[in-house]
């Protein structure tokens, strides 16, 4: 599509993982990155830093691009940051939690129709705790697929975190507290880990896995919305996307190719977890040969409901690695307290978006 | 005296074995961790040495680093020479400020100039070049420092001296100042050697093909031999400051 | 007069190629960045005037890495160059050991830098919940391992090159080791000893590397030097702030050097 009018123009993909090497690119401007790929968790800096550098082109200014999103669903919100829309979705990976209904008929717990609270969830867990003190088997509240922070962390992070404002509130009661019940669940033996995004059948016993993926990895299975309250009222979406550098010279092509990247056409052939399910009003046959299960329409339904209550999934790099690497391990082997955890966060986020 | 002797080496001379010794434990026991198991275990071991060695990519980068380092050096010291002599005799408000800026630039962190100079040398087609990164090296600020700096305690009077009876620039170089030099000689072999040795920056920054990066660069990449990779990747500086150091020794003994 | 005019020239034709490429591959792009510091951004080159340099300088980071960068600075110089004169005096009165001792302190200058961060993290146990005196205590020790050996190299060499007879003079006369050392060798080898507090200097400002190294973008406060700042606002993409704090920190060592040359000027004198 777009080679039928830059016939001589060539794409070519580069992997860059030093970040010193993006910077210096983008800022220097000429031959070199005209499209960047944005993959927050494994980028040193952020997407919300690069657009508030003006490192990234507002899509809002170009009419024809936004004409196209007329064409999708409400899925932008997820790349979006303070009404600047910086880029264009590749894949988006919303959290939604898989309940394993076996468990849930066992313990008596009746899966919620919809949006539940945090409240309810640590209910659910002092249910799960006083199972396991009585029963012979030891069943799991929540199975953390590792994606750098637990699901609240990124939800908090997610809501709270606003580097325009240069705000992350850390020292925040209610982070606190998160963190002081996320102490308390792993205490309580209540969280197991699991890496790599584990079949059903391979998992151990937990009622709830929290699973990170694009729709069709949802298929039949039973999920319903991560628990939400006052301070986590919007859904953290994860996105891998494209974005244009302000310095780009050929700033005319890479627009183009957006929207030879956003149209119609382009999205029923993504990549194999999109197909085409991006697009209003269309419910495409997904390819068997790369999905594991059908998509129940009431997985569809949730998944369209976390688009459209969403926002992006942000990192500031060096603080999640740290916490990560240093401050989760020391929370939960008791080295320090859910204040002293907060209060690193809080100097490490003062820092960098005071700087 | 021989007891007076005894009892000066005694403390002092303790004292600077003991200091030496904290010197050389770092070293000593990088060494030591190359040889370590990987699991702890009591004992030596060549695992480490020997999965680095099969690591073609990492003997690529040690080649890169060879000869980063080389053509550097043979740029570098005859230049830093020039121009260290240039600053130590011509006296001029001009040569004043160009050892001001010297000094500026070596305080100066890479991020200050590191976006211009990508500009410069993609401007001039030295961009990922081993070329690109040898001249901006050769022309580092720190070789005609140490020059200068060295030189600048040589006084007048031997320059004035010497040129009584020779008129020839070179004659007094070579024959008179230089020789008095040659731990200036040992400390700029040195310096340079380690700055072009030890890059990573710039490398990183001026290099992307992967076949053009030197060991510097990715010396951690590999956390199981990263203790080996720091080992061999030290020795070449060894085995270049022993002939060095023995130079040194010759001239101040 | 015409000789010396003559051998100017040859000299400034000597350093011609040196200066020229220092100009283009340094002072060039130095120039380059102190125009940046006047853009809006490196997205934006409307001209901003001085808004960089007040956002900068009003920045409490900027302010923190400064301070912090003269404090640490001084610390750390003042500790090494203490140690570098104790081992230069050790060494010169053993001399038989000079040549083992200048091997030996020379070589930490000459071990990669990520090869003793790895060590100095794996002995000193370095991470973000590291007690701040220890992280502190860590990098000054790296920086006196790593810097005194060099100092105390060039005090030796001084040291040593000094006439004996003054030396044997004064012993004649009932001064001590002490006295001797502080009242006679010391203010002899004061270019040697200002040429040793330069180097460390140099070598000072280069500790960024190691500290990024140990502590990752963010360190603890008491740690947090003027090139983490610069360093993250260069991955922050803010090329304008950069180079103001680059040009911010270029005009407090230039007015340095002014103030020194000065004093000596005045100095000089006065005698």
């Amino acid at each position: 599509m777009f080679h039928i009018r830059y016939p001589n123009v060539s794409i070519v993909e580069r992997r860059i993982d030093d970040p010193r090497i993006i910077a210096t690119e983008i800022m220097a401007g000429g031959e070199g990155i005209d499209l960047v790929g944005l993959q927050d968790s494994f980028m040193t800096i952020s997407a919300a830093m690069l657009l508030k550098s003006g490192a990234l082109v507002d899509l809002n200014q170009y009419p024809e691009l936004a004409q196209l999103k007329d064409n999708c669903l409400d899925l932008f919100g997820c790349v979006t940051i303070s009404g600047k829309w910086y880029a264009v979705p590749e894949t988006i990976d919303e959290h939604l939690f898989q309940v394993d209904t076996t468990l849930a008929a066992k313990i008596g717990w009746q899966i919620p129709d919809g949006r539940w609270s945090v409240d309810e969830f640590r209910e659910l867990a002092r249910r799960v705790k006083k199972w396991n003190e009585t029963a012979a088997e030891h069943i799991y509240l929540l199975q953390d697929d590792n994606y750098l922070l637990p699901y609240f962390f990124h939800a908090f992070q997610a809501n709270h975190l606003d580097v325009f404002a240069g705000r992350a509130d850390y020292d925040s009661e209610a982070y606190v507290e998160l963190l002081r019940m996320w102490k308390d669940l792993n205490d309580s033996g209540l969280i197991c880990k699991s890496f790599n995004r584990m079949k059903p059948s391979q998992r151990p016993d937990a009622l709830l896995y929290d699973y990170r993926s694009a729709l069709p990895d949802f298929g039949e299975y039973t999920c319903i919305l991560p628990p939400d309250d006052d301070e986590l009222s919007k859904y953290p979406v994860y996105s891998c996307a494209l974005a244009i550098n302000s310095n780009t010279p050929h700033l005319e092509e890479a627009v183009y190719f957006m929207r030879c990247y956003l149209s119609p056409e382009a999205l029923r052939q993504q990549f194999y977890l999109n197909y085409g399910y991006w697009l209003k009003g269309e419910a495409p046959e997904l390819d068997t040969r790369y999905i594991y299960e059908k998509v129940s329409d009431e997985n569809r339904e949730l998944w369209n409901y976390v688009l459209k209550n969403s926002v992006p999934e942000l990192y500031l790099y060096d603080i999640s690695r740290v916490q990560y690497n240093a401050l989760f391990p020391a929370l939960l082997e008791g080295q320090i307290g859910p204040e002293r955890f907060a209060a690193v966060s809080r100097q490490l986020a003062d820092m960098a978006l005071g700087e | 005296m021989l007891k007076t002797a005894k009892k000066r080496f005694g403390f002092s001379g303790a004292l600077l074995l003991l200091l030496l010794l904290v010197f050389m434990t770092p070293v000593v026991y990088t060494i030591y961790l190359s040889l370590a198991y990987d699991t702890g275990e009591i004992g030596f071991s060549f695992e480490q040495y020997a999965a680095l060695f099969e690591n073609e990519r990492l003997i690529q980068r040690l080649v890169n680093s060879c000869t980063i380092t080389a053509k550097t050096l043979l740029l570098q010291l005859p230049l830093s020479l020039l121009g260290g002599i240039m600053l130590v005799r011509c006296k001029t408000l001009l040569t004043k400020m160009i050892l001001a800026a010297l000094l500026l630039m070596t305080l100066l962190p890479f991020q200050t100039y590191m976006l211009p100079i990508f500009r410069i040398l993609k401007f001039y087609g030295l961009f990922d070049t081993h070329t690109g990164l040898i001249v901006f090296y050769a022309f580092s600020p720190l070789g005609p420092l140490t020059v200068y700096s060295f030189m600048h305690a040589i006084p007048d009077e031997q320059w004035e001296a010497a040129s009584l009876d020779t008129s020839s620039l070179l004659i007094i170089l070579f024959r008179v100042i230089l020789p008095q030099l040659v731990p200036m000689f040992a400390a700029l072999i040195l310096l340079c050697f380690a700055e072009s040795w030890n890059t990573v920056e710039p490398a990183v920054i001026l290099l992307q093909t992967d076949e053009l990066i030197p060991a510097s660069v990715s010396l951690n990449d590999n956390k199981t031999v990263s203790w080996a990779a720091s080992a061999i990747y030290a020795m070449p500086v060894l085995l270049l400051y022993v002939p060095t150091a023995f130079l040194t020794r010759t001239k101040s003994s | 007069m015409k000789n010396r005019f003559k051998t100017q020239c040859k000299l400034i034709a000597l350093g011609a190629i040196p200066t020229i490429g220092f100009l283009a591959f340094y002072l060039v792009p130095l120039g380059m960045t102190f125009k940046y510091s006047f853009m809006k951004s490196a997205f934006d080159s409307v001209p901003a005037g001085f808004d960089n340099y007040s956002y900068v300088w009003e920045n409490e980071y900027f302010l923190l890495g400064l301070s912090n960068l003269l404090k640490m600075g001084l610390f750390c110089c003042t500790f090494a160059f203490i140690t570098a004169m104790h081992l230069s005096f050790l060494t010169l009165r053993h001399r038989r050991l000079a040549g083992l001792a200048l091997a030996v302190l020379l070589l930490p200058l000459m071990i990669p830098s990520v090869c003793a961060v790895n060590l100095w993290k794996k002995v000193f146990e370095i991470n973000i919940l590291t007690p701040p005196f220890i992280a502190f205590f860590a990098l000054t020790a790296l920086f006196i391992w790593k810097c005194a050996g060099t100092a105390a190299l060039i005090l030796y060499t001084a040291l040593s090159q000094l006439p004996q007879d003054i030396m044997d003079a004064a012993s004649l006369d009932g001064c001590s080791e002490m006295r001797l050392f502080f009242s006679i060798r010391f203010p002899m080898i004061r270019p040697q000893a200002a040429l040793a507090v330069l180097f460390l200097s140099m070598f000072y400002f280069r500790l960024y590397k190691e500290s990024y190294l140990m502590f990752g973008l963010y360190p603890p406060e008491q740690m947090y030097l003027v090139q983490h700042y610069m360093n993250n606002q260069y991955l922050k993409m803010n090329a304008q702030y950069v180079s103001a704090a680059a040009g911010s920190l270029a005009m407090i060592c230039v007015f340095l050097f002014s103030f020194t040359f000065v004093i000596r000027g005045k100095r000089y004198r006065l005698c």
